[in-house]
């Protein structure tokens, strides 16, 4: 991610960290991008926030599955970039 | 609507590590002029689909470099709509001939993807999935959600998905120009790495070189041969969360509707299809939602689906994918005295869908 990118993205944090959401339906990554690989194996999931739908990472090696009630929060989200920034980012994890 | 193949081409597809994209570019022009009858100076303008080959093999403006085969220069221009950059090259050449602009025009796909890892390859396709809402997915792992979302709602099983990669690859058995000539039980399928739950290495196209090429015209060929009698083009969110289902691809829907509305046809028609396997479950949802058979039944078409062995296992060089799957039907109809035949090209996770219905001259 450049470093703009992460600029751009930042301004979403706000609006969605803390927000509960279901999970809508879900998948574990075990073959990724570069920037991804060293957070093998992770969840990938759409969940339903409020009235929108959002895409997000689960959060560690947990595993979501449908129904599940999860929260938005910040977390690491990419690794080895070359922009040299620690990419965070939002994550979903189970509550 | 009727636009006449004039000639095609389909270059061998695999890891095909002697050749550079140039090399696969010309190649693909070439026998579609050859196969042809017409002259090269007839050709009046050139449409050269490409996903990336700034990234894959650092060459922009493909469009000149194919223009450069011909030693008049026709105005070419490259177009990019993921792995539907065939298909949507396609629309482009067959509207230009409806506006009468051109008589005969090249429609090349391209993509030489060997040359980097795969991890690389892996992160120069996550591209085409949305960049901002999508971060952290990979190309499996977003045909996963549908896999799983399909298998909840139609009890769609394990085998099910095996089944369609089985097929595939005993077709491929047939064709020369395939990537792999190997069949795969069920269990092997079944059995294979886990890349997103539930797809595994053998649910999943392969990165391929390849490149393929038609000639589109508008005037009247002796020895007639296929032509295009129906098009379509659908579209949708760009990001699965942006969508109403994660069980069918309403873009496929749209294509299919008008592609078959033009022609005239209804979908049990059509005998033969190649359709955009670039995962099991895409077959799966493309059987469905090109209206060959009811949700959760595809297993009941009665259509030869993907007689080259599709993307599974012809191979998946993602910018010539929709040329070639044309290509390959133009020469399939003629040879299996067939009269309705249908291509279904889709980009990226489902947003861009490009339906063509071809008839053939039956003998």
């Amino acid at each position: 991610m450049r470093p703009a990118e992460y600029y751009r993205q930042n301004k979403d944090w706000k609006k969605y960290i803390g927000k509960v959401g279901i999970v809508v339906a879900s998948t574990m990554i075990r073959v990724s991008a570069p920037e991804q690989t060293d957070l093998l194996p992770y969840s990938y999931a759409v969940v339903k926030v409020g009235k929108e739908k959002k895409e997000y990472m689960g959060v560690g090696h947990e595993k979501l599955k449908p129904g599940d009630k999860v929260k938005c929060v910040l977390r690491k989200v990419g690794i080895s970039n070359k922009a040299g920034i620690i990419e965070y980012g939002i994550k979903v994890t189970k509550i | 609507m009727q636009i006449n193949i004039a000639g095609s081409y389909i270059t061998k597809f695999g890891e095909l590590w002697e050749k550079s994209l140039e090399d696969l570019l010309f190649e693909a022009i070439a026998g579609a002029v050859e196969d042809s009858n017409l002259k090269p100076k007839d050709i009046d303008a050139i449409f050269v689909a490409n996903k990336a080959g700034a990234s894959f093999n650092n060459q922009r403006q493909i469009n000149a470099l194919a223009s450069s085969y011909f030693q008049h220069k026709p105005p070419a221009m490259r177009i990019e709509g993921a792995c539907a950059s065939g298909g949507l090259a396609l629309l482009s050449a067959e509207y230009a001939l409806l506006a009468k602009r051109y008589k005969n025009v090249l429609v090349v796909g391209v993509e030489k993807m060997t040359d980097v890892s795969a991890s690389e390859t892996t992160q120069i396709l996550a591209t085409a999935a949305d960049m901002s809402r999508e971060y952290g997915s990979t190309f499996p792992g977003l045909y996963a959600i549908l896999a799983q979302a399909h298998m909840k709602k139609y009890k769609t099983t394990r085998n099910k998905l095996s089944a369609v990669a089985v097929k595939n690859h005993k077709h491929a058995m047939d064709n020369p120009m395939a990537q792999f000539h190997k069949e795969f039980s069920l269990d092997q399928v079944s059995s294979s790495i886990l890349l997103a739950d539930p797809l595994r290495l053998l649910d999943c196209s392969p990165i391929s070189d390849g490149a393929a090429a038609v000639i589109l015209t508008n005037e009247v060929i002796e020895n007639e041969k296929c032509k295009i009698i129906g098009t379509g083009h659908g579209q949708d969110s760009l990001d699965l969360a942006g969508r109403d289902s994660l069980t069918e691809l309403v873009a496929t829907k749209q294509a299919a509707q008008q592609a078959l509305k033009q022609a005239g046809l209804k979908p049990e028609q059509i005998q033969a299809a190649e359709v955009h396997d670039c995962f099991t479950i895409a077959e799966i949802l493309a059987i469905e939602d090109l209206g060959f058979t009811e949700k959760g039944k595809s297993e009941t078409a009665k259509q030869i689906i993907n007689p080259s062995g599709g993307l599974k296992a012809c191979g998946h060089p993602v910018g010539a994918t929709g040329v070639k799957q044309l290509a390959f039907m133009n020469k399939y109809l003629q040879k299996n005295n067939l009269q309705y035949g249908l291509t279904h090209n889709v980009g990226g996770s489902g947003a861009t869908t490009v339906v063509h219905v071809i008839e053939g001259v039956l003998s």
